[in-house]
């Protein structure tokens, strides 16, 4: 390159500061674990290993931000990277599809963040300024968003937009953050702390967390306490656990939840502690799902994700834009999205009832299948017959709750009993069609038509279950527009 | 691609069959890749029989069986599921044998094309033809034991579609 930049950037220099804060942590969970293995000689010789470890890291850290470079052209970004190989990528700003700044609670108390800046080529993010101020953050995002308006629009190319915040589209307020954390009951505290006892249990001598030890001695008076009274209020503090743990979750998560408009895309902020900003461009959004649980139905509560178009299969590419919101709410924002608010259920057409018949016999065989083998081996095998109830149930509930409708070049498939979900295709969006026939299908004469979709999320592929074999070949041919 | 191999199927639409070497292309994988079961149930049947004192040939004479059936019968019968028909808009793949298939790519979803062939495949001068779509579903559909030309021409198609899309 002849144009030699002359004003090289490098990254903030509080990242050093975050990186040692960051390592710290494991030097004071792995120091009880040096010791007990260094034995009697002693703490002082942990310390000084752990600091020496310490040092050598954030001198590779140091090292690494000093040959750590980047430049902001008019037209593209460069980066400039590595310590013995080096490596410099340019990113043109053509070519970016999305940036997003992620905020950690360290990040914020130093007033930087992390630039993430996707191409959509390859795999994953293709450019990360890990970190930079929040000032040059967002004046990187706004130099960029005025060359793309500029290169779209010749016209008004001067005068950045400089952050003119656009009114937002949906936000969630404090009470709304209450009421989706007490939706989203969650028992994964428990799996933490579980986590947590095995970690430590692993590093202090074993005898000091032996439950064994405590209980021993006690079992018998804890056998005699074990009544009807205990297991319930055990019941109602594993509710309580699990109601907390949502609330803390969500609002961690959802705080300051604010979605808004920008020229090319949807702009998601929200988080307590990791504060996230990513921008879900237009173009790439592929459907969208709204979903709701079998309760939050009740009081009309819905949830707006779309599956948007990533540059990897990674599960990040389903954005949840209104985690908890009524029909009304979603309108602006589905209007956005060029899509339209899902019809009312009875609008569905739903699939062949012999779904049913088509699960029970395949759960039917599976279940005999199960009860045959293990009942050599295993005496506790009538236990697998309480099975059968829900196997019996279930595919009753969800023949009752799935079902298709088709709009003006729109696809709509609803689908689950516990958390009901429709999902909103645009039919241009469909990459593909399959229709699957099963063994048990083929017996009954029902078909899937399965829809491929770019990106992944929770409903990729698209499948409608159990179609009369001519209705699903009509739909592949006629409706779905693709022969 | 000749008239004369458009067969009346199952399905209503009107498929087009593969190449017929390509049953030959079907019977030499499977012969090969029956070759590790074959040599596994053998062993085990050995092995059964020396230190548990089962009964000699049970394994090799399954392994055996399996084999013939799928070297002989199965072949045709995957051969004779596979079909094709290209539309004006976008072409049609049916296969499977347990579990049929019949895939829809539209012409203009079409990202890239690959048309491979593989040593067998030389051997018996036919070809895959790959559609890679954008989907994560899908991505990639194969239609195999199309003749050379075929796959090639058929690629040709496909391309002036993709581009014609892009103008």
């Amino acid at each position: 390159m002849n144009e030699e930049p002359e004003n090289w950037s490098r990254l903030h220099p509080a990242t050093l500061a975050i990186r040692a804060l960051e390592r710290l942590p494991e030097l004071v969970l792995g120091l009880p674990a040096a010791a007990y293995f260094i034995g009697d000689t002693g703490i002082g010789i942990a310390l000084l290993l752990a600091v020496v470890g310490l040092a050598a890291s954030m001198l590779y850290a140091f090292v690494y931000w000093r040959r750590f470079t980047y430049w902001v052209g008019p037209e593209q970004l460069v980066i400039e990277s590595g310590i013995v190989n080096r490596n410099r990528r340019t990113i043109p700003f053509d070519r970016i599809q999305d940036i997003s700044l992620e905020q950690k609670l360290l990040a914020r108390i130093f007033g930087v963040s992390i630039v993430r800046i996707e191409t959509g080529s390859s795999g994953g993010d293709e450019g990360e300024l890990d970190c930079v101020s929040r000032a040059e953050a967002d004046h990187l995002r706004d130099r960029i968003r005025a060359y793309r308006a500029g290169s779209a629009e010749p016209t008004t190319s001067a005068a950045v937009p400089e952050a003119q915040e656009s009114p937002p589209l949906y936000t969630m307020h404090f009470d709304r953050l209450i009421i989706a954390g007490l939706f989203n009951f969650s028992l994964v505290f428990l799996a933490i702390l579980g986590g947590v006892w095995q970690y430590l249990g692993s590093y202090l001598p074993a005898e000091y967390l032996d439950p064994d030890r405590f209980i021993g001695d006690y079992r018998k008076q804890a056998v005699g306490l074990m009544s009807v009274m205990s297991v319930v209020s055990f019941a109602m503090l594993l509710l309580l656990v699990g109601v907390v743990t949502g609330l803390m979750r969500t609002i961690a998560r959802d705080f300051g939840f604010r979605l808004s408009r920008t020229e090319t895309g949807l702009r998601r902020q929200r988080g307590l502690f990791t504060r996230t900003d990513v921008v879900i461009p237009l173009r790439r959004v592929q459907a969208g799902i709204v979903s709701t649980g079998i309760i939050k139905r009740l009081f009309g509560w819905r949830a707006l994700a779309v599956q948007s178009l990533g540059s990897d299969g990674s599960a990040g590419t389903h954005h949840e834009v209104a985690p908890l919101a009524k029909a009304e709410e979603l309108t602006p924002v589905l209007d956005e999205l060029s899509l339209p608010l899902p019809p009312p259920a009875r609008d569905f057409v739903r699939v062949s009832p012999k779904l049913i018949w088509r699960s029970w016999t395949q759960d039917g065989l599976a279940l005999g299948m199960a009860v045959l083998i293990s009942s050599f081996f295993w005496n506790g095998w009538p236990l697998l017959l309480l099975a059968a109830p829900f196997l019996l149930i279930a595919p009753v509930l969800q023949y009752r709750a799935h079902g298709y409708c088709f709009g003006q070049d729109i696809l709509f498939v609803r689908r689950g009993f516990w958390r009901p979900r429709v999902t909103i295709l645009p039919l241009a969006k469909a990459q593909s069609a399959t229709l699957v026939r099963g063994l048990t299908q083929q017996g009954f004469g029902l078909a899937t038509l399965a829809i491929g979709t770019a990106g992944t999320s929770l409903a990729s592929p698209l499948r409608i279950l159990d179609l009369e074999e001519g209705t699903a070949r009509r739909l592949l041919g006629e409706q779905m527009l693709l022969d | 691609m000749t008239e004369d191999r458009k067969i009346e199927r199952v399905e209503e639409i009107r498929m087009t069959a593969l190449e017929p070497r390509q049953k030959a292309v079907l019977r030499i994988r499977a012969m090969l890749a029956g070759l590790v079961p074959v040599a596994m149930l053998s062993v085990a049947d050995v092995v059964l029989n020396r230190e548990l004192g089962f009964p000699f040939g049970w394994g090799i004479g399954l392994g055996a069986a399996l084999y013939l059936f799928a070297v002989i019968v199965l072949p045709g019968r995957r051969y004779r599921r596979w079909g094709y028909h290209t539309g004006k808009r976008a072409i049609r793949i049916a296969s499977g044998l347990l579990v049929r298939r019949e895939t829809v790519v539209p012409y203009d979803r079409v990202q890239h094309i690959d048309v491979s062939r593989g040593p067998i495949e030389r051997a018996f001068g036919v070809a895959t033809l790959t559609l890679h779509t954008a989907g994560s579903y899908n991505s990639t559909v194969d239609l195999p034991g199309l003749a050379i030309d075929d796959a090639n021409r058929m690629r040709d198609d496909i391309r002036a579609h993709i581009s014609q899309d892009l103008a």
